[in-house]
């Protein structure tokens, strides 16, 4: 502690307070100095010093008054912060006095020391507690930033993997554009970014496809331009029926074609960048898989295109290896086999390559394939990854050898028709003439002028007439396309007559039926022709005791009455021409040959077949086929 | 009643011709179209029986030439599909088409008659 006395006092207290071990000081400027350290606690002072300091009246630094009579008021002298009136000849009381006011202001110093230093420590410590306080929470944020950070980035690297899977998977498919748009929306959705998102491509200079896709539903456009037009002239507007907000678009890289993803921007200046920083980390990869899927696309469309090509020829077509193994086939499932197909096997049944195979020959080749197929043939090589493969197709000849003869019939067949049509006409004047002539002759009013002989005579001359009326009128219908009256009725009704009218040539032989009742649509005239030219020919050609089966069989569809007999049956010239006209074994005279040409006309006509067995060996069969009819 | 009977063949003519008088009808016969209109100027024909394909003319030129109404019955060894049947099927005097062969002389003879009638 410090204490300041006047000079005039200092020796009388010197030793004591030096005893008490405080510093004294005569000093004036000790008083009031700024720095705590240098200034006293204590002034021993009289009044008179008072009025030399007038300030010191009313500090409050503690003071001692040095006064004879220590019984002065305090307040009286208008004093502050007094501790003690003391004399200054400084006597045992005043001594005491003294010791204990100073112990007083020690101890207050003390204490003030005290608790500034506690001030202070807790001043260091409260700081020090900021300044870690501020520490952690700066690391805090800074560890929340970076675990922000951290997910942002996961949370990004999540969304990349998971754009990469997409890819890999689903690029191959073919409508991966579509499924790659909706996609890539679903990313933006989030962000609220975006208004719609597209994809472009130039087809050509002056043509290109864009589709686009809004979060709704998917559109497709064909545009007369060019990717730069539609971008330049905002052309895109037309397409969307309404003008079009800030439009951002990459190129696409590594992409085989001119090509590129638009987007259209909800909000422009706010979505920018993300939108741009997602498509810079996708835009390479995607443009590699998509390059990848347009090849893919192409190469499907040339392999549909040749593969549909091959399958419309009409004619039969494959390609085949060295070794004549089917490699592709247009008549084939080459999946469906489980052998290897040989060419020569499968088409023409051989075991070996055909010799007048196509292959190797300068010309195409003309020649017959399985089931006397006839076909020209053409073939050409190729190589293809070092093999030499060969293809080949073939015209069908068969079909225009038939139409030819077809043709060359029917030619003849219409001049026959006119033919037969014009002597049956000129026939029947002369007799009509007869018949009627001679009918006259037999009328009531001659007869009785003639000899009886003579009428019985001109009774065979009109039979002849007659007969010769039947055969004129059979020579016609085989011309005439009669109008055909269909109506329902049975099979069994129309032979019973028809054997009626055979009685007699089946006198000799007998016959079996077996037959129901089964409704069909016919032509009884017409059938009962067939039948007629049908038994009577089996009669004709069956020796003695012949028998004659009919019978019926059904199917799903139809009926199928059977006429066979057990005679000699047919020879080899006749069953390949059995269907001709004028084609008859019976000699001259006895039959037009029309029989079965006629018949099977008029089964046409009925909208029947009529069958026959060419294949026995022995006796004829004839099979009638009529469509069931559905009776209401 | 007068009736014209036109056809080429003479035993077809006769025969039909014959069997008319018998039942009281006045007969004229022509075996060509030409001969036929010029009966058919020069007397009065009242029925006309007439066959198509002649010599000469045919019988549908004589209608088409001859225009007076009265009944005519055709005879004919084609059938419809084969003849114009445009010509007379607008022609209100032809009252049938008898074809050729006749089923029986006395029959056809009744049938004209009724025709003509």
């Amino acid at each position: 502690m410090k204490l300041f006395i006047q000079n005039k006092y200092e020796a009388g207290f010197r030793k004591k307070i030096e005893d008490l071990g405080y510093l004294l000081k005569t000093d004036e400027s000790f008083i009031f100095v700024n720095n705590e350290m240098e200034t006293a606690d204590v002034v021993i002072v009289d009044l008179e010093y008072f009025d030399k300091i007038p300030s010191l009246r009313n500090s409050r630094k503690n003071k001692i008054l040095l006064h004879s009579n220590p019984f002065i008021h305090i307040e009286a002298v208008n004093l502050n912060s007094v501790l003690a009136i003391i004399n200054p000849i400084l006597g045992k009381q005043d001594q005491y006095i003294l010791q204990k006011s100073l112990e007083k202001i020690q101890q207050e110093i003390n204490i003030s020391k005290i608790k500034n230093e506690i001030q202070a420590k807790r001043k260091v410590l409260e700081n020090l507690n900021a300044k870690l306080q501020l520490q952690s929470n700066k690391k805090l944020e800074s560890l929340v930033l970076s675990h922000e950070e951290e997910t942002k980035k996961n949370q990004n690297e999540k969304m990349l993997l998971h754009f990469l899977e997409f890819i890999r998977t689903e690029s191959l498919r073919d409508d991966f554009i579509s499924l790659l748009l909706k996609f890539l929306w679903k990313d933006f959705k989030k962000t609220g970014h975006v208004y719609q998102i597209g994809f472009c491509i130039q087809t050509s200079p002056q043509q290109s496809y864009f589709v686009n896709f809004n979060g709704e539903f998917e559109k497709i456009h064909f545009a007369n331009d060019s990717i730069q037009g539609l971008l330049e002239a905002n052309r895109l507007a037309t397409f969307f029926g309404r003008p079009v907000g800030k439009v951002i678009h990459w190129q696409l890289p590594k992409f085989s074609k001119e090509a590129i993803f638009f987007i259209e921007l909800v909000d422009p200046n706010f979505s920018e960048n993300i939108v741009r920083q997602y498509f810079k980390e996708r835009l390479t990869l995607l443009s590699l898989y998509l390059d990848r899927w347009m090849i893919e696309k192409e190469y499907k469309m040339q392999v549909d295109k040749w593969d549909k090509t091959f399958a419309a020829f009409q004619g039969l077509a494959h390609v085949i290896d060295e070794n004549y193994v089917i490699q592709k086939a247009n008549y084939l499932n080459l999946e469906k086999q489980t052998q290897p197909s040989i060419c020569y096997k499968i088409l023409a049944g051989r075991n070996a390559p055909c010799a007048s195979c196509p292959i190797g020959k300068s010309k195409p080749t003309e020649f017959y394939l399985k089931e006397n197929q006839r076909v020209k043939g053409n073939a050409s090589t190729f190589t293809m990854e070092q093999k030499n493969y060969h293809f080949v197709f073939y015209e069908d000849l068969t079909t225009v050898d038939q139409l030819k003869t077809q043709i060359i019939q029917s030619e003849r067949m219409s001049a026959l028709g006119r033919l037969g049509n014009y002597l049956s006409h000129e026939i029947n004047n002369p007799l009509t003439g007869l018949k009627s002539y001679i009918q006259w002759i037999q009328s009531d009013s001659l007869k009785h002028s003639l000899p009886s002989t003579l009428i019985k005579d001109l009774e065979e001359v009109l039979k002849a007439t007659q007969r010769s009326e039947k055969i004129v009128a059979n020579l016609l219908s085989f011309t005439q396309g009669d109008q055909v009256h269909l109506e329902l009725g049975n099979f069994k009704e129309v032979l019973d007559n028809t054997l009626t009218l055979l009685k007699t040539a089946l006198r000799k032989h007998r016959i079996f039926i077996d037959l129901k009742t089964d409704p069909i649509l016919i032509d009884r005239q017409g059938l009962q022709q067939v039948l007629f030219n049908l038994i009577k020919n089996s009669c004709q050609a069956l020796e003695k005791e012949g028998i004659i089966k009919i019978f019926q069989e059904v199917n799903m569809n139809e009926y199928i009455y059977t006429i066979e007999d057990n005679g000699p049956g047919l020879n080899q010239e006749i069953k390949d021409n059995l269907f001709l006209p004028f084609m008859t074994t019976k000699k001259e005279g006895e039959g037009t040959g029309l029989g079965l040409y006629l018949s099977r006309r008029l089964m046409e006509r009925m909208n029947a077949k009529l069958k026959i067995d060419t294949e026995r060996l022995h006796g004829f069969k004839a099979q009638l086929i009529f469509k069931k009819v559905s009776v209401p | 009643m007068n009736i014209l009977i036109v056809d080429d063949e003479a035993l077809i003519r006769k025969a039909l011709s014959r069997s008319l008088a018998t039942l009281g009808y006045n007969v004229y016969e022509a075996e060509n179209g030409m001969q036929a209109l010029n009966i058919l100027m020069e007397k009065n024909i009242e029925g006309l029986v007439l066959d198509i394909v002649m010599p000469e003319k045919n019988g549908d030129e004589v209608l088409k030439e001859f225009q007076e109404q009265i009944p005519v019955v055709i005879i004919s060894a084609f059938t419809g599909e084969d003849l114009n049947s445009e010509l007379f099927k607008n022609d209100p005097r032809v009252k049938a088409v008898i074809k050729k062969p006749f089923i029986d002389l006395f029959s056809t003879t009744q049938e004209i008659i009724r025709l003509l009638t």
